[in-house]
């Protein structure tokens, strides 16, 4: 009886050290949100785990407390946008906002700039829907980074961001405000850092990370850190490639049996003639001497003598 | 009890234990209403006043201190806890959205709105000015 309880509980510390991934930690905890789909989620930023979006356009993070450096705190104005990387998308942007850096001209069309996940497959992900649901109708705007009334930038590549209609207006346009009428009253400076936080590879961010902090009163006017999320209520969205629908309407995943019929792999047994599926365990199992994979119609392969498997149904 | 506020779009008053923005016509405003008269507010609203040719009581809630006559400026206290007192309300809006975490929480039913003006602030286009009395 001892010996079968030790024997249960290594078997649980295998089973508890096996763990190493949060993601499946989480799926076993019920916590498993697909990142691609919905609201965007396994979101972290500096460290820190950011809850998943629930009706709040932004969260705080690290109490609502900004970190700039003493170094990288100053009064004398500039701006600066990261390099976009090898997917094409932006990273990190920063300023310190003075008046001096504030547009004295109208802003300028920036349609002309396509950020990353804004098409996909050559197909523009800006889809339109009621605009009960999207203020404006089209899910997508071309998000500023740091916004125009800010600094001035037009169509500038590494500024621009695809972002829905709710981050725009509800999450990143307030703290642009108070920013911007800030400056303008008090002729201080605000440093500024903003941070497209992306899920791996996805094209599209997650969300943004914003902070701010007023450099001359040293945070009385201006001091916060927060995440504002890349949602929009009532549609779900594949961070990865952009594309997005009405929630509850996910497109059906392609079909083998929507596939060209003339493009698909077949693994076969040239001793039993039996063919299978590509990357099926029975096509695996199968002698390599006694194994040809093809990419053909199947007919063709029942034309020559051969039977789909039973078992992986080709 | 006369009480002012400042709120944006959504009512919002203060985001991050801060006001959600200043103007220094604003203010202008608000003193020359007094005509004189003192005026309550909390210590955090007493820089927005240091220039200001203004009598102020300086205290931590000043909904509490203020006496039925008196005018209460406020930045960061609840208000829904004194309706009964609270028997005209001047309402600036700023006409902004901006960041949010503290709303005007007053219920503002049995006010009747007597006056709306607007006026250019030093750094906000359009202010709009409401007045509602009991």
């Amino acid at each position: 009886m001892k010996r079968k309880l030790l024997s249960v509980i290594a078997l649980l510390l295998v089973v508890v050290m096996s763990l190493t991934s949060c993601q499946l930690l989480d799926s076993i905890l019920g916590n498993d949100d697909t990142p691609t789909t919905g609201g965007p989620l396994n979101i972290v930023v500096n460290g820190e785990k950011i809850p998943s979006f629930d009706k709040k356009a932004y969260v705080n993070v690290n109490g609502g407390v900004p970190t700039f450096t003493e170094e990288e705190i100053t009064t004398k104005s500039y701006e600066f946008y990261s390099e976009l990387d090898s997917l094409g998308r932006c990273g990190v942007t920063h300023a310190c906002i003075g008046v001096d850096l504030m547009p004295t001209e109208d802003r300028e069309e920036i349609g002309s700039v396509t950020p990353s996940g804004w098409k996909y497959n050559g197909k523009s992900n800006n889809n339109k829907y009621d605009t009960k649901l999207v203020e404006g109708g089209y899910i997508y705007n071309r998000c500023h980074l740091i916004g125009f009334q800010l600094a001035g930038e037009n169509a500038n590549n590494k500024n621009l961001v695809t972002g829905t209609r709710y981050l725009n207006i509800e999450g990143m346009l307030p703290f642009e405000n108070m920013i911007a009428d800030y400056v303008k009253e008090t002729k201080n400076h605000v440093m500024f850092r903003v941070t497209p936080i992306y899920d791996g590879d996805n094209l599209v961010p997650s969300g943004i990370h914003m902070e701010g902090y007023s450099v001359e009163d040293d945070g009385d006017g201006i001091f916060f850190n927060v995440f504002a999320y890349n949602v929009q209520p009532g549609i779900e969205i594949n961070y990865a490639t952009g594309e997005n629908w009405l929630s509850g309407e996910a497109p059906e995943p392609e079909d083998v049996t929507t596939q060209n019929p003339d493009t698909i792999t077949y693994v076969l047994n040239k001793n039993s003639k039996k063919f299978h599926k590509s990357g099926s365990s029975c096509g695996n199992d199968i002698k390599p001497e006694n194994r040809e994979e093809r990419t053909c119609n199947r007919q063709v392969l029942i034309d020559e003598g051969y039977s789909p498997c039973g078992t992986c149904k080709p | 009890m006369k009480v002012i506020v400042c709120l944006d779009e959504r009512r919002g008053m203060m985001f991050n234990n801060r006001r959600q923005s200043r103007d220094s016509v604003l203010i202008e405003d608000v003193v020359k209403d007094l005509c004189g008269e003192k005026l309550f507010i909390s210590p955090y609203s007493e820089k927005l006043f240091e220039n200001a040719d203004v009598k102020l009581k300086v205290k931590d809630n000043p909904l509490k201190a203020a006496k039925r006559d008196s005018v209460c400026f406020i930045e960061n206290c609840s208000l829904a806890d004194f309706k009964d007192e609270i028997d005209e309300v001047v309402i600036y809006l700023w006409n902004r959205h901006y960041p949010c975490d503290f709303y005007f929480d007053l219920n503002m039913e049995g006010y009747t709105l007597k006056s709306v003006t607007e006026f250019e602030g030093s750094s906000h286009e359009k202010i709009t000015k409401e007045v509602y009395i009991k």
